[in-house]
């Protein structure tokens, strides 16, 4: 048992060497309870330590460890190599991304999106501390407790098609959670939030493919928060033509 | 040489702590800047990990009173009474800011924080979002502090040193993993928020960046290191992988038993259990919610008597919540469920949890007063990496969550205020210290031609060195091979060969970096550990089994003079509440007039 | 330093996937919910004219390779509705307190109106005719 090995496909890009990716083979223990990311450290502390990617937490919470497995967007640290055993498993850093070195992608453009939603509680007016926390029923926070569950692992940037095609699309995670905040009960910045959530590159960039909550780990569904947004944009467009400014 | 990268605070670490000192200068003194050095994204932080919760006062049957006594007897009486006052106090106010900021606190039906217990608490206080605590957190403090302009965000630069001139701390040196640039970043105030050392041990609940980066940094910059024996051994972690199962599943009502489905923490001092559909279990400072370090004490003597259960990665026990049924494991725990089903191949709905004590936090870091100061004018210390000290001789659970807040934002303040009238640095002191850091860097790893060690073999040997002779029990011995065996390690580290000589992305040698770092964290923690000839908390020393007020009612500090590691000691601070016995179970040992 | 490399897209994204091939199917669909509207102006327009017209613009309808295509339509259209009902769950969730009302629910409440709506439509076209 001890001898069996499983072969890793892996996708190798090196700035200083390399003109562009290839391939490179490794054959690797396999082991039953090993994830692919066992795998890749493997590798990496015993056999080739000039590969490079990212991970912290190997629980799936963390959200670093994102690559391609056999095409598919997916977390290594919970994706098990007796799901592929005996086939060669092919890893790849996330597709949609520029690749900064082997399996380590750019993530400059993901975090600007982040920031243009304005992912924060925006008041017009503040409670004092002193004064407690604010109310919210456990009906309003189950409103958008599940779009606030996203760990930034970006596999659903890998899988959606838009953002390969519309790189200034904000894309499903970064929406999710602005519309995650205009679902907040606590909440009072719709109207500046709603103006990057609603724009060309907000939710009406989105064809609805679904893939983003297909490959989501959190079960987040990003798709359904970004259908959601269409619907109150919508809401908000007719509200906006009906009603002066602050009538909402 | 690149110029240097100027700013007025620098902090380091991107963690709960460091974002909320980041926040708080920011708040303070809006015309700041504000550099967040961080070797991962900050969303990427260990913070992430914690589950249960966090501690505060909120509800009316609980008081002040409450919180500082059970940290304090949890600490076995090794913090500092004022400290931890201090923090009980401020506590509600940063965990309402948090909510105010977003934070997705599971609600009681009229809309009011929901709180839960945790091991060691006489009332139930602690704060949660579900299982997923930290994750929480650790989001609404990376998003809200988004909003702040004064914040420059270094994301993926690994600190290595810290910048002084003269007596003051002025900056680190930082190396940026995309382009391998070695640079200056300086502030005429740094504040270290990099985490705790989980991974000098090799099993742990840590991340793998959980390498006592900050700690190792002070140490060398001549800061002592406090309580450095002290480690907090979790009593629920999954055998092979140390992945966390949270102390909720048990403030839940959780049961834990051994191989003949016998509940052994009664046999331990921790009470008598009551029947799980009793309606007053779980009772609170009793058998499962009885402190950490007396529960993963209780696992090694089950161990003994050969009661434990065998697997392939060592003995273990079973943690049971099959009673809670799925609809409360689902709303209350969802996480212990993906993860039991994940990682242990079990449904916790239908099979108990396999379980054994893990590496879990270091309640020692760098020796810092209330604000955060550190000897050293112009460094900082908060949250793990930091020893206040409120945690003392164990951590009560749920309190590091709060403390990275609460100490988090005294520095952040203090910091803030501190700048205005610290004197200028000389730059080209500074300057000179990044060119000796970088060509130092260079030489050692990445220009170097042979060497005929591996990183992962030091790192292993030095980890299981470490299990052996400083784990949940320790003798004179025990820890003395320790030593020798690190010593050892810290020699053959000298000769390591790295694979990569690049500069982008060279994320071995970020990893030669950390183990560096953790071979002076575990230096620092077996002379604490030696120094220390009494058992107090989760230090104890079988060859002296007792508490020791007497000697030992004290700090241990373990800094360099002359390169050479010495272990000197401090007095800690008791205010209203006399040494005691610790008491667990049908007594809670709290006095009487506190009941 | 740096150089970050940038992978084109390929055209035949499309095809990597079976989830993205139904996805590109998906929108095909729309093109016939829009024929089958005109076909139906058609209609109307054929019966505005008389019964002659109608009767002849049936006949043709009648050839088999009409019949063909509007077996293919037909097909586009099953699909746009199912992804369509699917869709609703998602963009309208229904909740009760805390509890959300299970997908499956509101997808299979959806197809048995339609179904019903189809019988009645049905039964009134036996009726008139």
């Amino acid at each position: 048992m001890a001898d069996e090995t499983i072969i890793l496909r892996v996708l190798r890009y090196r700035p200083e060497q390399d003109s562009e990716p290839t391939f490179q083979e490794y054959e690797v223990p396999y082991r039953k309870d090993w994830v692919v990311l066992d795998a890749l450290n493997w590798i990496k502390e015993y056999k080739d330590g000039t590969l490079s990617f990212r991970w912290s937490c190997r629980m799936g919470v963390c959200g670093s460890c994102g690559m391609m497995v056999n095409g598919r967007a997916r977390l290594t640290c919970n994706t098990f190599l007796r799901e592929f055993y005996p086939n060669p498993i092919t890893v790849e850093p996330l597709v949609n991304f520029d690749i900064e070195r082997d399996l380590v992608i750019c993530m400059d453009p993901f975090i600007e999106k982040l920031k243009r939603v304005k992912p924060w509680i925006i008041r017009e007016d503040v409670k004092p501390v002193e004064d407690g926390p604010y109310e919210q029923s456990p009906a309003e926070l189950y409103r958008y407790k599940q779009f606030s569950m996203c760990i930034n692992c970006m596999l659903c940037y890998a899988a959606c098609p838009v953002v390969g095609l519309h790189p200034e699309f904000i894309g499903p995670a970064a929406l999710a959670l602005g519309i995650r905040y205009l679902l907040d009960s606590r909440d009072q910045g719709w109207d500046e939030r709603m103006e990057e959530v609603a724009s060309h590159d907000g939710v009406w960039g989105c064809t609805f493919v679904g893939e983003c909550s297909e490959v989501c780990p959190k079960h987040v569904d990003p798709a359904a928060a970004i259908q959601q947004g269409k619907v109150m944009a919508t809401l908000d467009w007719f509200k906006r033509l009906l009603m002066p400014r602050g009538q909402r | 040489m690149a110029e240097l990268l100027k700013h007025d605070v620098v902090i380091v670490g991107g963690g709960a702590a460091g974002l909320r000192a980041a926040i708080a200068v920011a708040e303070r003194n809006p015309n700041l800047s504000v550099a967040v050095v961080s070797k991962i994204y900050p969303m990427r932080s260990h913070t992430v990990s914690a589950e249960g919760g966090a501690a505060a006062v909120i509800k009316a049957n609980d008081s002040f009173e409450h919180h500082i006594y059970d940290t304090i007897s949890g600490a076995d009486w090794l913090a500092d009474q004022d400290a931890v006052e201090l923090f009980v106090h401020e506590a509600p106010k940063e965990l309402t800011l948090l909510e105010h900021w977003g934070c997705p606190w599971s609600r009681d039906p009229d809309g009011t924080v929901a709180v839960r217990p945790f091991g060691g608490m006489k009332i139930e206080r602690t704060w949660f979002a579900a299982d997923k605590t930290g994750f929480h957190m650790l989001h609404t403090l990376y998003q809200t502090a988004l909003r702040y302009v004064e914040l420059t965000w270094y994301d993926e630069w690994f600190a290595t040193k810290l910048l002084v001139d003269g007596d003051r701390c002025y900056g680190v040196v930082a190396l940026e993993l995309r382009t391998g640039a070695i640079r200056g970043i300086t502030g005429k105030a740094v504040i270290l928020c990099t985490g705790g050392a989980g991974r000098v041990f090799p099993f742990t609940t840590n991340a793998i960046t959980k390498t006592g980066d900050g700690m190792a940094l002070a140490l060398r910059a001549g800061v002592p290191l406090k309580d450095m024996e002290f480690i907090q051994y979790h009593p629920t972690g999954l055998p092979g992988t140390g992945i966390l199962i949270t102390e909720a599943a048990r403030g839940e009502g959780g049961i834990m038993v051994n191989k003949d489905g016998y509940r052994y923490l009664q046999d331990y001092g921790l009470g008598k259990p009551l029947d799980v559909n009793d309606p007053r279990h779980p009772v609170k400072r009793t058998m499962e919610l009885g402190p950490r370090d007396k529960l993963s004490q209780a696992f090694v003597m089950e161990m003994r008597k050969g009661r434990t259960l065998k697997g392939p990665y060592g003995d273990y026990v079973l943690l049971d919540i099959r009673h809670l049924g799925e609809k409360k494991i689902n709303e209350k725990l969802p996480f212990v469920r993906e993860l039991a089903r994940n990682y242990a191949g079990i449904d916790p709905v239908y099979e108990p949890i396999p379980v054994r004590p893990v590496v879990h936090y270091v309640m020692g870091g760098v020796d810092t007063d209330v604000d955060g100061r550190t000897v050293l004018d112009g460094l900082y210390a908060a949250g793990e990496c930091a020893c206040v000290s409120i945690n003392g001789a164990n951590r009560l659970g749920s309190n590091s969550l709060t403390e990275c807040l609460v100490f988090g934002a005294r520095a952040g303040h203090h910091a803030a205020e501190y700048v205005a009238s610290a004197p200028d640095p000389n730059d080209s002191v500074l300057q000179k210290q990044v060119e000796e850091e970088a060509a130092r860097i260079r030489k050692q790893f990445l220009e170097k031609t042979e060497g005929k060690e591996r990183l992962v073999t030091v790192r292993k040997d030095m980890q299981n060195a470490m299990e052996d002779g400083v784990g949940i029990y320790r003798t004179e011995q025990s820890v003395q091979q320790a030593l020798e065996k690190v010593l050892e390690c810290r020699e053959r580290f000298k000769e390591v060969y790295l694979d990569d000589h690049t500069v982008s992305f060279n994320t071995e040698l970020i990893s030669a970096l950390e183990l560096e770092c953790m071979l002076d964290v575990a230096l620092a923690m077996c002379h604490a550990a030696l120094a220390r000839r009494e058992s107090r908390g989760a230090h104890q020393r079988e060859d002296h089994p007792n508490r020791d007020d007497e000697n030992f009612l004290k700090h241990s500090l373990v800094v360099l003079r002359d390169g050479q590691p010495k272990v000197e000691w401090k007095d800690v601070v008791i205010t209203k509440w006399p040494p005691g016995e610790r008491k667990y179970g049908a007594d809670s040992g709290l006095p009487t007039d506190q009941k | 330093m740096r150089r970050p490399y940038r992978r084109p897209m390929p055209k035949t994204w499309w095809l990597k996937h079976p989830h993205y091939t139904l996805f590109m199917l998906r929108e095909l669909s729309a093109v016939f919910v829009i024929y089958f509207a005109l076909w139906t102006v058609c209609l109307v327009q054929r019966a505005g004219q008389g019964a002659e017209a109608l009767s002849r613009f049936l006949q043709t309808m009648k050839g088999p390779g009409w019949i063909l295509w509007h077996l293919i339509g037909l097909a586009f259209v099953l699909l746009h509705t199912y992804t369509w009902f699917a869709t609703a769950p998602k963009v309208m969730p229904v909740r009760r307190g805390a509890e959300k009302v299970p997908d499956g629910v509101i997808i299979a409440a959806q197809w048995i109106v339609l179904l019903i709506v189809s019988v009645i439509f049905v039964v009134l076209l036996a009726a008139t005719t």
